[in-house]
Order: structure tokens, then sequence, then C-alpha cells
């Protein structure tokens, strides 16, 4: 009865030292990963116009195990958009740190209303992460406003005119 | 002097007819008036959609076709409208003497007149303030 007992309770223990001890040693067997991540920080709607400047900030954290040396930046904008990184890269990032990074873009003076996406990209030794700020465009230009006013004074003197001849001819 | 029953008979038809056409002129503006209001509103939703969206050449064709449909609606209903008064003029004008010779004049006000006149200037009036807001609040919206 003794012996009995005593196996049951050794068997009980190995099972809770397995539970206990088994994911810390697969944990222990995954390799080292690299891993970057990037997270537009104040991607707050606002339209520009053409002409305007907008900076936004970027958070560049190294979510992996290994440090990330040499993280260059890069962006795919629209047509005559100009894109500029303060700084423009990062010597090393250590695992788990977070640097920020400021965006600054400058929509051309002709960009057409519209909503446009800018393709940022970060390098780091063949890692690449890859992120969009999405930019709505108002149109600068009064161009429409001066046809809606030539067309609403076409109709009122239309109006008027049309009203005075018909006028003329009841009198 | 008594009126002889043939003439009677007569001048009621006419008083009749005359009725008749008032009613039928009264529907004839209600329907311009309402529709140039509606069609008017209706272009103003379609082209600030159309106005808010991104620019391209099929949505300013688009816009143009809407505008000059309000253009030509609004001037037809101008048109419609002025006709209507003047024909209800005539028609009251032919009631008022139709009165005079039976000497019941008294009983309508012919400052009413002047009132319709006024009424017909404010459906006008209307009808181009919508029409105007219809082309103007795209454009400036784009």
């Amino acid at each position: 009865m003794t012996i009995k007992n005593s196996l049951v309770w050794i068997l009980l223990l190995t099972i809770s030292l397995m539970a206990v001890l088994a994911p810390g040693l697969a944990a222990a067997q995954v390799p080292p990963k690299d891993d970057l991540i990037l997270n537009i920080m104040n991607p707050a709607y606002s339209s520009l116009k053409g002409g305007d400047e907008k900076t936004v900030y970027m958070e560049v954290r190294n979510n992996g195990s290994n440090q990330l040396t040499n993280i260059t930046f890069s962006a795919q904008p629209p047509k005559d958009w100009t894109v500029t990184f303060t700084p423009t890269a990062i010597d090393s990032l250590a695992a788990g740190d977070v640097q920020t990074v400021e965006i600054t873009y400058k929509v051309p003076q002709n960009a057409e209303k519209g909503d446009y996406n800018i393709t940022v990209i970060a390098d780091s030794n063949g890692l690449r992460a890859v992120t969009g700020i999405y930019q709505h465009v108002e149109s600068g230009s009064l161009f429409w406003v001066w046809i809606a006013a030539a067309l609403a004074a076409v109709l009122i003197a239309g109006f008027v005119i049309i009203y005075l001849r018909l006028d003329r001819e009841e009198k | 002097m008594p009126v002889p029953k043939k003439v009677g008979t007569m001048i009621e038809r006419v008083h009749e007819h005359i009725i008749s056409e008032l009613n039928a002129n009264t529907r004839t503006d209600t329907i311009f008036v309402l529709t140039a209001i509606i069609l008017n509103l209706i272009t103003l939703g379609v082209n600030s959609g159309i106005a808010s969206a991104q620019n391209s050449t099929t949505s300013t064709i688009v816009m143009s076709a809407f505008v000059v449909l309000i253009i030509v609606i609004n001037f037809v209903s101008e048109v419609g409208l002025i006709r209507g008064r003047q024909m209800r003029r005539k028609l009251l004008n032919g009631l008022m003497k139709m009165y005079q010779d039976q000497g019941v004049e008294g009983y309508y006000d012919p400052t009413l007149l002047g009132d319709y006149r006024t009424r017909y200037n404010l459906f006008m009036l209307t009808v181009l303030v919508t029409g105007i807001l219809a082309v103007v609040i795209p454009f400036v919206i784009r």
C-alpha cells in the first residue's frame, strides 16, 4: 500500500514538473527572430491644400530578439510630392527598443482634390517593414467657384429678362 | 331689367367654364412649382454627391448635364408661371365683368388680382433661389 502510494506521488510530481518546465524548454528552443514594426503615431484626419506641408511622427519598434542595424527609410509618394525623414536612418536599434522618426511631406501646388496614400518603407539588412499614410487633399483653386458664380449670374439675368419681357406683354 | 332665360343659362355655363379653367390653371401652376423645386433639390443632391467624390472628366460632364437640366427646368417653369398668371388675370377680368353685368361685383374684391400677382412672383422667386442653390453649392463643394 505504502509503495503504491509512493509510486502515485512520484508520477504526479513528474507530470507537474513536466507541465511547468515544458513551455520554458520549448521557448528556449525557438531561434532568435528579427521583427521591425512601423507605426504612424498621429494619423488624425486633416485635409490639406496644394502647397501645404505636414509633419507626422512614426514609431520604429524592434520587436525581434536581435539588435537591428542600419535602418534606412524611403517613401513612395504620389507624383510631385516630397517626403523627408528626420533622422534619415537609424544606426542601431536594440531588441525591444523604440525610436521616433519625423516624416514631413509637402503637397504639390497644383495637386487635385482627392485621397492620397504615401507608402513608407524601412529597410534593415534584408528586413523590410512597410506602412502607409493616408492624406486627403482639398482643392485650393477657386476656378469652380467662379464657374458657379457665372452660372448663377446667367440664371438670374435670364430670369429677369424673361420676366420683364413677358410682363410687358401682359401690360 | 330681367335677364332672358336663355342668356341666363349661357352666362351660367360661361361662369362654370371660367371656374373650371381657373381650377385647371391652379393645378398646372402647382405642378410647375412643385416639379421645379423637387427637381432642383434632387439635382442639388446628385451634383453634391458627384462633387464630393474624386474629380474626373466623367464627373464634370455629368455635373454639367445636370446644370443644363436645372437651367432648362427653371426657365420652363418661369415661363409657365408667368403665362399661368396672365391666364388667371384674363379669366378673373372676365369673371369681374360678368359680376358687374349681374350687379354683384361688390362681392368680389378686385385687389385679389394684385394678391395673385404677388403670390406668383413669390413662387417664381422660390424656384429661382432653389435653382441657384442647386447650381452653386456643388461647385463650391468641388
